[in-house]
Parts: structure tokens; sequence; C-alpha cells
């Protein structure tokens, strides 16, 4: 493998897709410099500054009033644009691990908060994320933790965090579960700074975002905590959550569940041992170290297998936000966004179309973000294909370049493709889409970019979207495009 | 039970097999369902066909069926309220909007169940919650799937199911047809099929591409496989497509468009039998007596063109409709000419197996609650109905416990 193809696979698992613009920049850096760009993020700009609340502004509200469909979209604004591409592909990852969905915590300030102390943690200590979004209000909220309380302990999260959360099913008892839930009794969450004495004022909302803190806080409730000794997986102690957080994570079949969960997110579905044994013992000796353990993957030669490179099926957020991004559909929409916005200016209504557009393809596609299916969250792998979720792949193709559509992805992609024949602009549109066809898949893709008027219509955006529809349609339709 | 399946279910299973031999792999797999659910003596049509009707917004049911000889219903609407001699009556104390003469005729044909005061516990006045209530048969709204979609599992458990067993005919899928393993395509109009098939060339190139041998990655292989069935699927539909058209008479507005595309879709696909439409516009605020009268003539229009279309097709008694809003609207109304959110509202089962009639029990205009006419039947009582009794489905496996049926069919 070259460098440049060393670093498009980087981008595809590490990031969200090999655009054209990563690609060249991320070439530069090397192999070793673009897994330190990715992994450490935080040392680098993210390039994102849009706020939440400017989806939630409403003309006849002074408050915003945010939904969860917004914060979607909001979010996909950031997928769309970000610039630390491997802090969102690890939210993302976290949002399946921790799923919390918003046809329970319907509230749009909670589930942002949510994503916000994911995305937090993201490449952070396991430990600590463990123990921060066990506090999480929305969290809380969804596996009802609110109602936990001493000698009437609510079993679900306690239930939850060592099933799905750490240490993965038939490793415990069901007296580990009622012992765990009586730790986190008491765990519960109020409006910022009200500890639940009462509604909070409009200026006091407004206070909160002005600072830029969240609406809603962990409330610990001593009177409804459970003081006493509980027996946990061989400890024995006045334990509370965090705690058994410190318990859990310790345990030998964590260090296994997470780093397979880990590798199979990205790299492939059920590791060899000695993989497994390798990012175990990262993890434990690192002190659940995620940065280390997403290196420790990086590193790996099984990583760079043919078993692994371009074989992952790609999940909805995949597919639609490498193809956004290879547009620079995000950056369009940036430039429509006022320049002096602040978190009180509404994004402009023409923003929304688009953003709804690819929100609304992922959910038909079978990934509505916010909203995973159960606790267990999505199903990876073929699991994301049946014949409606392909159609809704292949008609991305007419959400982006059909009637109606904002020629301006077209220009763009026009402009990639444009070349003195229809074979060369099927091969740029495929470099442009990062896609690998064979020659007669490419030919397919030719005789698209023919049907649709040929590769001379590319230069100009008004016939280029037409060409292009029917161009992307067959190339969104091949089997390969599907893998990344 | 094996003594009960008829000769003519036993003709009519070799004819299905016959066709399934020769037929793509998902027709065959449903022809085969069909057959066992024959030979389990189910007395259910295999090819009973439901259409969803939702009206978004929250119909003001008050003066779409009005209680014309109830008092209390002129002393809370003095502007809005529709006088007696307006009405077109169906029995003595209820009366349709004057407008809607078709509905009327499809009454007069005992077509129509009207089932009166339908809601659920605890009403939700917001239109996003309410709505979300209807669509996954949940009051306490915590619910991943709908109803629709949970009814589409359970046939793909049996075995039962193909590409266009249900289709959408809206832009985004409503939350009704979330499944957890279903996956229900959605088009916002039938030249949507059509431009996603194209024309022979673009669909021979979307073949092509699929190339011509299997993969020899599994996983590369399902993805063929998925693109293929969906390719059949959408070529046999657009196909079917040309080989008819409506022909009735609709309107322009969004419920005759939507009426005839329905009637085009049953009318050429065979293995359609969920279609789930929405028409917006009936929250009704302010001026309403204008604007919801050009409504509910347009659905009536639209409805009476439709089941025309499907006695002409010899089809009236192999579909239901459906007709629901996520709730009614306050009985008093506002100071702007206009009503603000309800809770109970009608409910309307139409089709040629229904049996025509009034159900439910009559809006109590006195106990209200807050405002609103009380809900008397749970809308599950409705939809157990319509899944036990039209659909084949098991309702209480789908919605965790038995509802009384109301007897519609």
């Amino acid at each position: 493998m070259t460098t440049r193809e060393k670093v498009a696979h980087l981008l595809r698992r590490f990031g969200l897709g090999a655009s054209q613009a990563e690609l060249d920049f991320y070439e530069k850096l090397g192999v070793e410099g673009t897994i330190e760009r990715l992994i450490e993020y935080e040392k680098y700009d993210e390039g994102f500054d849009v706020s939440v609340w400017e989806f939630g502004v409403n003309a006849r509200n002074t408050l915003p009033i945010l939904q969860p469909k917004q914060v979607a979209m909001w979010w996909t604004l950031r997928l769309l644009t970000t610039e630390r591409p491997m802090q969102e592909k690890l939210t993302l990852f976290w949002h399946d691990h921790f799923a919390v969905s918003a046809s329970k915590v319907t509230q749009g300030p909670a589930m942002y908060q949510y994503l916000e102390t994911l995305r937090k943690h993201a490449n952070g200590n396991f430990l600590e994320l463990l123990r921060a979004i066990s506090k999480d209000p929305a969290m809380i909220l969804w596996l009802d933790n609110n109602t936990n309380v001493r000698g009437k302990p609510n079993e679900n999260f306690a239930r939850e965090v060592m099933e799905l959360f750490t240490m993965g099913i038939g490793n415990y008892t069901e007296a580990d579960i009622q012992e765990a839930a009586r730790a986190y009794t008491g765990w519960s969450f109020a409006r910022t700074g009200l500890q639940g004495r009462r509604q909070p004022t409009e200026e006091e909302v407004m206070q909160l975002l002005r600072e830029g803190k969240p609406l809603l806080e962990f409330q610990f409730r001593p009177l409804l905590h459970d003081n006493g000794v509980k027996k946990i997986l061989g400890n024995e102690g006045r334990f509370d959550g965090d705690d058994v957080a410190g318990i859990l994570c310790g345990r030998p079949e964590t260090s296994r569940y997470i780093t397979s969960k880990l590798w199979h997110w990205f790299a492939y579905p059920d590791p060899e041992e000695r993989v497994v044994e390798r990012l175990a013992k990262v993890y434990r000796d690192s002190g659940f170290d995620i940065k280390k353990i997403l290196y420790a993957i990086a590193q790996s030669d099984e990583f760079w297998s043919e078993k692994c490179v371009r074989k992952q099926v790609k999940s909805p957020a995949d597919f639609t936000i490498a193809v956004g991004r290879s547009l620079g559909i995000g950056q369009s929409l940036l430039r429509q966004r006022p320049a002096e916005s602040d978190l009180f200016t509404p994004i402009p209504r023409q923003m929304f179309g688009p953003l709804r557009g690819l929100v609304d393809s992922m959910t038909n596609q079978g990934m509505e973000l916010l909203y995973p299916p159960e606790v267990a969250g999505w199903d990876w792998g073929t699991a994301w294909i049946s014949s409606a979720t392909m159609l809704e792949r292949i008609k991305l193709s007419s959400v982006l370049f059909g009637q109606g559509r904002a020629t301006e992805f077209g220009a763009a992609a026009g402009a990639a493709a444009s070349s003195s024949s229809a074979i060369e602009s099927a091969q740029k549109l495929c470099d442009l889409f990062d896609a690998e066809l064979d020659g007669a898949r490419l030919n397919e893709v030719a005789k698209a970019v023919e049907a649709g008027g040929g590769a001379s219509t590319l230069s100009n955006p008004r016939s280029a979207t037409r060409t292009l529809q029917l161009a992307t349609k067959v190339l969104f339709a091949a089997p390969e495009f599907h893998f990344c | 039970m094996s003594d009960q399946i008829t000769r003519r279910d036993l003709l009519r299973k070799s004819a299905i097999i016959a066709i399934g031999a020769a037929a793509p792999p998902w027709l065959a797999s449903i022809a085969k369902a069909d057959v066992v659910k024959m030979a389990a003596g189910r007395k259910i049509d295999p090819d009973n066909i439901l259409v969803v009707c939702q009206l978004s917004g929250g119909n003001d049911g008050l003066n779409t069926v009005v209680p014309y000889a109830n008092s209390a219903y002129y002393a809370a609407r003095p502007v809005l309220a529709l006088k007696e001699e307006e009405v077109i009556k169906i029995d003595a104390e209820f009366g349709l909007h004057p407008t809607m003469n078709g509905f009327k005729s499809l009454y007069d044909e005992k077509k129509v169940a009207i089932i009166q005061s339908v809601g659920y516990p605890n009403p939700d006045r917001s239109h996003f919650k309410s709505m979300e209530i209807w669509q996954t048969a949940n009051p306490d709204g915590r619910e991943q799937y709908g109803w629709l979609g949970k009814y589409l599992d359970n046939q793909i458990q049996s075995g039962s199911t193909n590409p266009v067993m249900a289709l959408g005919l809206s832009r985004t899928k409503p939350d009704a047809l979330k499944a957890k393993v279903a996956s229900v395509p959605c088009f916002a109009s039938l030249a949507d099929i059509k431009a996603f098939v194209g024309d022979p060339d673009a669909e021979r190139m979307l073949r092509e591409v699929q190339g011509m041998d299997a993969y020899g990655s599994a996983d590369a292989e399902a993805v063929r496989k998925a693109n293929l069935t969906a390719l059949d699927a959408m070529a046999e539909l657009n196909k079917a497509l040309d080989s008819y058209t409506p022909k009735m008479p609709y309107g322009n507005d969004q419920f005759g468009q939507g009426f005839r595309q329905i009637a085009h879709l049953i009318a050429t696909s065979p293995k359609t039998r969920v279609i789930y439409f929405a028409a917006g516009g009936f929250d009704t605020h302010s001026q309403q007596a204008a604007a919801h009268s050009r409504l509910v003539q347009d659905f009536s229009n639209a409805l009476k063109a439709f089941m025309d279309e499907m006695k002409s097709l010899g089809k009236d008694g192999k579909v239901s409709v459906l007709v629901f809003s996520e709730f009614g609207r306050r009985v008093r109304e506002n100071a702007s000419a206009g009503t603000d959110h309800g809770a109970g509202a009608p409910m309307f089962i139409v089709g040629g197996k229904v049996k025509g009639g009034m159900y439910g029990e009559k809006p109590d205009l006195v106990n209200l609650d807050r405002g609103d006419v009380p809900w008397r039947v749970d809308f599950r009582q409705v939809y157990s109905t319509v899944m036990d009794q039209w659909m084949g489905g098991d309702s209480e496996t789908m919605f965790g416990k038995k509802f009384n049926h109301v007897n519609i069919f």
C-alpha cells in the first residue's frame, strides 16, 4: 500500500471517509503523523463553532426550544464539517455502546448534553467515561435510575451497566445486579443549580446558555441512597456507583469485551484471540486509556491486512457522511450562516433542507441518530443491508442531485469530475467518492455519465446535476461502494 | 386444521406453488407463507389490504361528524357551529359536514364505520407526542417501533414478506412503520418510483453494475442480493404501474393525488398489503371554517373516487381504509374563529367488507375532559380489530394486552 492508500484506510476507519481534501492534507503528515493527528485530536482545532442552540431558536420564543431532531441535524452538520473526524467517529461508537434514545428522553437539551458527555470522554479514560455517563441525566432517565431508591431498588441501570456497558452477559449473577442497584440508589438529576426545588426562570436558563453550562445536572440524593454494605463480584463494602464502576472496569471480562467491541467497530468482527489478548493487556496496563487502545489497533498488523481493508460494511453514517464530506456539503452550508452568529442567531432556514435530507436518508437506511433501536444500540455489519435500506442508499443520488436540490453540490462535484471522456469522468467520480471499482463496473458508471449527457455536461453546474444524479445512482448501486 | 382446507383452497394452493417455481425468491416466499396461513385454517384473506390515512394536525371531529341535535355544540361554537339545515344528516342526531357528499354516499352504501369518541387515557395535546402515541400505539409514549412495523416484523418471522409488502407514500418514514427488522420503502410519490428505476438504459446499468457472478465475500454478496431484490421489486412495480391508469375523477389536492396513487398501487401491485398516507393542514387554530371545509371536502371526494375505483376493479371487498387524526379539537371555539387542540374524535374505517354504521359513544359535550371531548373508545381497540379481523395479525402480542374489538367487520 502507498502512503496515500494507508492514509485513506485510516480516514475510512478512524475518520468519516477519505475525501480528496482530507487525503491531500493527511498524506503530507505520513502514516504515523496521521494516526497521531486523528487519535490525539484535542491538540488540534475542530474547525466547528456552531452552537446547537442556533438550531432551536424560534422567532416566537425568546428561549430556544430544542427538539431531539434538531440536535440530530446539528450533529450531522458537525459530522460533515469537523476537522477532528475521529472525535465524531468515537462519539458515534459510544452513542451506540451507551445507547440512549430520544424516543424516551424526549428533551433535546438532555440528548445534546448526553452527546457532549460522550464526546468529552470519547478518547479519554474508560473508567472516567463510565462514571460520567452513569451520572448523565439522559442516561439516568433512560434506564430509570431516577426511580432507583433505597428500599425500592430499580435494577435497570445496574443490569445494563454489567450486561451492555462493561463485562457482557453471563459474567455476573442476579445477586450482583441487585447489590449494584443498591449502590446506584439516590443517583438522580435536577435542573442545574436548583436541586429540584423549582422550575428555573427564563433569565436563569438564558444565563446557563450564555455560560455554556448544561441545563440539567447530576443530583445525589443522600436520603434516597442505600449506604449499607454491598457484595458485588466478590468485593464487599459501602459501595456507591463510582465504586461499582471501578470494580467493573477492573474485571478481566471488561478488558476483553470493550476492546473486542472497539476492534469490531474500527477493524472487523470476531477478532482473533491474539488480537483480543493484546488489546486487553493494553487496556489493563494503561489503566483503561482509550487512546492507548486506539494506537494499539492502528499499529496491529491485522488492521492493515487484506481481511480488514475495504471489507467493513459501511454503516448508514459511514455511507452518508462520507458522501457529504466528499461533496463539501457542510462547508457550503456553513457559508450560508451569518458571519457574526451567536447562540441566539437562528440558523438560516435554507440550511435545514439539506441537513434534514441527510438525517432522513440515514434514518431510512436504518440509523436514526439519537434514536438507537434498543438499549443494545444498533446491529452492525450485514444487519445494515436489506433491499429497502439499499434502495435508500441508491436514492441518496436524488437527495443530492434530484430536482429542486441545491445545484451547489452539483457544481463542486461536476468540477471535480469534469474531463474530456466519460470513462475519465467516471474514474474522477470514483476518486471523489473514494470508490474502488473494477473495470467492468467503472464502465457502467461511464455509461451513466454518457447517458446523462456526457462528460462535457459536468463543467456546467446546470447541466451537471442530471448527469451526476444518474452517474452517482449507478455508483451507489455498485456493491463495492458499500464497504469501507 | 387440514380438514378446513376447501377444494378451492387446494386449487389455489397448487396454483401458487406453480407460480412459486418460476418466481423470484421473495415472491415464492410470500406464496409459501400464504399457503401456510390457509393450511392453518385462517379465515382471513391473505391479500386483504390496509390503507392508513393520517389527518395531521388534529382534525375537528365535531365539525366533521356534527352533533346537530346537541345544544351544547351550538352554545360552545357561536361562529363555527354548522347549522342543522346545512349538515348532511345521517341520523336523528348526527350529520356530516356539508361538503361531504361523497363520504355520505359511501356511508349509504354501508361501507363506512364511524367510530365516535376515540382516544386514549391521559390525552396528550402536543401534536408531536400525540402523533407518536397513535403511531406507536402506546400512550406511555415509550415505544421503539410503530404498530404497523410490529405487524410487519411478525410477518417476517412467519416468512411472509416481500420488499413492497408495505409502502409509505411520504418522503420520510412515519413512526408507525418503524420496525426492528422490517424495512419499508417510502416514496414521496409514484413518480419517485419511476425515477428510481429510470429508463430501460438506466435500469440495465443498475443491474449490470451488480456484476454477473456472485461475490466471493459473503458480505458483498449480501449487498448484491439486496440490490437485485430491490431492483426486481421496483422494476416490477414500475412496469406494473404502466399497466393501469386510475379512471375516477380525483382532485389535484393532496387527498385527490394521494388516493389516486393509492388506487394506482393497489390496482397494479398485488403484493402490497399496507399503504401509509398522510395529509396535513388540520391544525386550524384560526379562521377555521373555510380551511376545514376545503380539507374535509377534498378528503370526502378523494375517498369516494378511490372506493369507486376499487369497486370497478372488483377490489372494494379487499380494501379497508383506516382514517385517524392525532386528536380532535377543543369543544369551545377560540377568539380567532378557530379551535385549539382537543382529545377524543371520530375515526373512520371504510371498505367493502366493513359493516357500515355508527360505533363507539356519541361525544359527551357536557362532561368534558379539560374542555375536550372525553375518549370512550381506546384507539387500540380499533387497531386490534383491524389487526385481528382484517390483517391476520396478533394484536395481543403487538400491544401487550387484549383490547375489546369494535364489531365493524
